[in-house]
This record gives structure tokens, sequence and C-alpha cells, in this order.
């Protein structure tokens, strides 16, 4: 077991395999029973991190979940073969479930992923935001995102006429 | 250069943000009513504008996000984020073709997408008639693997678009054409086996040339089993049998054309390729609207002599669409008009004429 202490304190104990998901980690434990102070780490975020390396950890051990295994089974019998499948349904779903948080709970996790290498988190939390960003006005991002308007009238006005092209009829 | 100027500026925030490949590492959580982007690395807000550039559904997508703040105009048009581009995200219109739309696409082309090359290219060098320039992007794009620039400098060759009529080379189009189907590219597979049928720009061989046109119908058929919107695989009923599916494919209309042809189509929609009246007339594949460079560079369906196209490719496309079911014979209509009112005889005559160039 691998102990990791939060910003604020808290003590939490994960299986090497969990924590391993993160590569600073892996990097730097060298006996098990470490001791790893996260001091940017808040406790509410490393739980959520935790959360996700825990089902990740689970998933990647085994290198097919039993709803696809099953499904490799019945696709084996005919002659197309897959030598791996490009994401486990199940995972995505759950990693869908996950990410529906608030921005703020978002960008925390991210930052912490970024902090811990956890190149998988770290992508799925940016994939969300670009999503999120998505479809919007310059106006709808700024309030989603409390993003200050920091052009000058005249500034705004340049890049209102310079992009004009691409908001139009459809 | 409004928007470029903004590149100089020194920015207030996250100004450490992208030394180092680590710099971001050390960073303070977003503040609880802060910019949430200013916890973030420029790193990390480039790669989330990265992948908003490769899964944007239209230029506002991006564009908007350029007009959110200072820094997010700096990292948006960041060279990686333009690079990333996706083929909707240079999904210029026609009719808001200016200055800034051309910056912007150019930018995205030196930034090196091969989408923006493309699409600069095709409307450099049919729409504007800057050949070279034209040439010279849809190279840029072809050299990496862009399999639709290849087999549009493929037509240009087999065509000699934009130049004489003896400059046409089918042997070159026939290269372009394989690395093109190589690719995957249906409409290369369908004209390369029409030049394998024909002994066009390559020595006559049927059944290579049936292989290849098996191939493209294949491979068509694939794409709309799982691609298309009216997809039977898409909905949960189940296919009943192959034919049924079959039949489905063929009563679906085409697919969305290229950005860089719907602009072609809009642009000589409301501008005739005939400026100077020159007698020109585009390609009747109405999701192509590519035009001629010159009198008589396409050639004309040999049966009604009215419908013209770019390649075979688009022949073949047009005829499964619509014109097998518009299509007159010549001499069908003549004999009509022989009947009806001796009008059609002198128009009749001329398309026929056109057939044989």
């Amino acid at each position: 077991m691998i102990k990791l202490v939060s910003g604020d304190g808290a003590e939490f104990e994960v299986e090497e395999e969990v924590a391993f998901q993160s590569k600073i980690i892996k990097d730097i434990v060298a006996d098990a029973d470490d001791v790893i102070p996260l001091p940017t780490v808040s406790s509410k975020v490393l739980i959520q991190v935790i959360e996700y390396c825990r089902k990740h950890a689970a998933v990647n051990s085994f290198p097919l979940s039993p709803s696809s295994s099953a499904a490799a089974a019945a696709s084996s019998s005919s002659s197309i073969s897959y030598s791996k499948p490009v994401s486990d349904p199940a995972l995505r779903a759950w990693d869908n479930e996950f990410v529906k948080l608030n921005n703020s709970s978002l960008f925390d996790i991210v930052i912490a992923a970024n902090y811990l290498d956890i190149e998988e988190l770290v992508d799925l939390v940016l994939e969300t935001v670009a999503d999120r960003i998505k479809g919007k006005q310059a106006q709808e991002i700024r309030r989603q995102f409390n993003i200050e308007n920091d052009f000058t009238p005249e500034e705004e006005e340049a890049l209102r006429r310079e992009n004009s092209w691409a908001f139009q009829n459809n | 250069m409004e928007v470029g100027k903004e590149n100089g500026l020194t920015h207030r925030r996250g100004a450490s943000g992208g030394e180092g490949g680590c710099s971001g590492r050390k960073r303070p959580r977003a503040a609880e009513s802060g910019d949430f982007f200013d916890g973030l690395p420029d790193e990390l807000v480039i790669s989330i504008l990265c992948k908003l550039s490769a899964s944007a559904e239209r230029p506002s997508d991006l564009i908007a996000v350029l007009t959110v703040c200072k820094r997010l105009n700096r990292l948006g048009l960041d060279p990686a984020v333009l690079s990333k581009a996706s083929p909707d995200l240079l999904a210029v219109r026609a009719n808001r073709w200016s200055v800034s739309s051309n910056r912007f696409l150019q930018r995205c082309a030196d930034a090196g997408s091969p989408e923006a090359c493309y699409i600069l290219g095709m409307i450099l060098f049919y729409c504007l008639r800057n050949r070279e320039v034209g040439v010279w992007l849809m190279a840029m794009a072809a050299l990496k693997n862009h399999a639709a620039a290849l087999f549009s400098l493929a037509v240009i060759h087999f065509n000699g678009s934009g130049k004489l009529k003896s400059d046409r080379n089918p042997k070159v189009g026939v290269l372009l054409c394989t690395r093109a189907a190589s690719l995957c590219y249906v409409d290369a597979m369908r004209l390369l086996g029409y030049c394998f049928l024909d002994g066009h720009g390559v020595h006559r061989d049927v059944s290579e040339g049936n292989d290849y046109l098996l191939l493209a119908n294949a491979r068509e058929f694939s794409a709309f089993l799982h691609y298309s919107p009216s997809s039977p695989l898409r909905h949960t009923r189940r296919l009943r049998s192959l034919s049924e599916g079959l039949d489905l494919w063929r009563a679906t209309p085409p697919p969305e054309p290229h950005p860089a042809n719907r602009f072609l189509v809009e642009w000589f929609a409301t501008r005739s390729g005939d400026e100077n009246g020159e007698g020109l007339g585009t390609c009747s594949n109405g999701g192509c609207g590519r035009p001629e460079t010159r009198r008589h560079e396409f050639s004309m369906c040999s049966a009604c002599g009215l419908a013209r196209y770019c390649s075979r490719a688009c022949q073949a496309t047009h005829w499964k669409y619509s014109h097998k079911a518009e299509c007159t014979p010549i001499n069908q209509w003549l004999d009509a008009g022989i009947m009806a009112d001796e009008a059609p005889l002198e128009g009749g005559a001329g398309g026929a004429e056109l057939v044989l160039d």
C-alpha cells in the first residue's frame, strides 16, 4: 500500500497499481509503504482522482472487461479479429459519467492530474472542456469560465470586423 | 492584421506558463471566483484548443474563442492549434470570402494544416485563377497524404486545367490517382478503374479496371453503412439482407460535399465561370463545382451531349444520383424535336459536336 497525503493533511491509502496510474508516483516510489505528500492537491480533488485511478487500474489490469471479452469471443468466430479494442465502451461510459462535474471541479482535477502526470485523465478533462466551449459565443464562454474581457472597445471592434466572416447564415 | 497585433503584447497572465515542460506542475489551483483558465499553463490551454480545432463543426467554434480575451486570442492562433483544423473549421462560405477569411486559411496553411492547404489551393486555383499558387498549395497537402488533394491534382493533370489541351498528362494523373486510391479515396478508385478499362494513361487492363470499380462501390457502401446519418446500422432496426442494404444505399442522397467543393459550387452559382464570355461551364455533378478553365475542357455525356464532367468519377456519381433519370439520348430528343418543332435540331448538332471534342 502507498499512503498519499493531500495538501490539507488527509491521508489516503491506496494499492500500488492504483497509485501507479500516476507516472510521477510510479517514478518516485522506490519501496512500498512510502508516504507521498501532495501539498498542492486538496483532499476533495484527491478523492476524485483516486476514484478515477481505481476504476482505470481495475480495468487495465484485465486486458478486457467481461462484456468486451464476450464480444471478442463472439467476433473471433468470424474472420475479423481485433488486436486491441480502441476503447472499452463500458469504461468510456464510466468516464462520461465521471466528468459530469461543474467547471470549477473539472479545472481542479485537470491541474492535479497534470501535476501527477495521469495522461488519460488530463486528456479526458481537456476533451470535456473543449466540448463545453464548442458552439458557444464569446460572451457565453466568458460567463461559463469567469473570464474577464480585457480587450479595449477599439480592439473589440477590430476583432469583430476581422472575424465577421465566420459568423453568419449557418 | 488586427488579430495578429495581439501577439506582440506582453500578457499579464500565465507569463511563465509556456516555458519548460513541467512549468505547469506547481501552479495554484483555480481561485473560486477567478478565471478558470488562469490556473492552467499555456500548454494545457493549447491542448484544449487543439481538441476544439480538430473537432470543430463550423468556423465560429474556434473563431469565437479568439474574441474572448487576449490570452485565448494568442493561444488560439498558436500554430499547434491551427495545424489541427478540421475541414468544417475551414468551411468558409463563398458569400463571405474576404481578406480576413483568406488570411485565416493562409495562417492555418502556414501552420501546416493539410486541410487548409487543400481548401485554399482549390479556391485559388479555380475561383481566383491563381493557378500556380493553387497547385503549389494542393501539392503541399498531397505531400501530407491528403487524398482529396491527390485526386484534385490528378483531375488537373488529366484535363490540363489552367493550361492548353496539349498539356494534358494522363500518366501523371494515373500516378496521383493510384496514391489517392491507396488511401481509400472512392472517386480516385473509380477514376482509376475507368483509366484501366479505357487504357487512358495506363496499359488497358479490363479485369484491373473492374476490380477498382468494384472496390470503389464496396468502399462507398461500407462508408454508407458506418458513417451515413441515414445508415440502417445507426438505427435499432437490423438489415434483413445485403440487398436490402444496397437498396437503401441506392435510395440515399449523396453525402455532403467537402467544404472545398461546396465553396466552388456556391462561388460559381452566383458568378458563372464564364465571366469573360469564354463559353466555360461547370461540372454537372452538383457536389463538385469545378469549372472549366478553357473551352471544351470537360467531356460531355455521350448519350445526351448536355451534361459535362471534370472526370469519369463525377460522371459516375451524377449518373447514379440523378442523371440516370434525366438523361435523354440525343437521337430521342432529335426525333421528338422533328415531330414537334424544328428548333432543337441546331442545338442537337452542337451537342453532338461537343461529344466528339
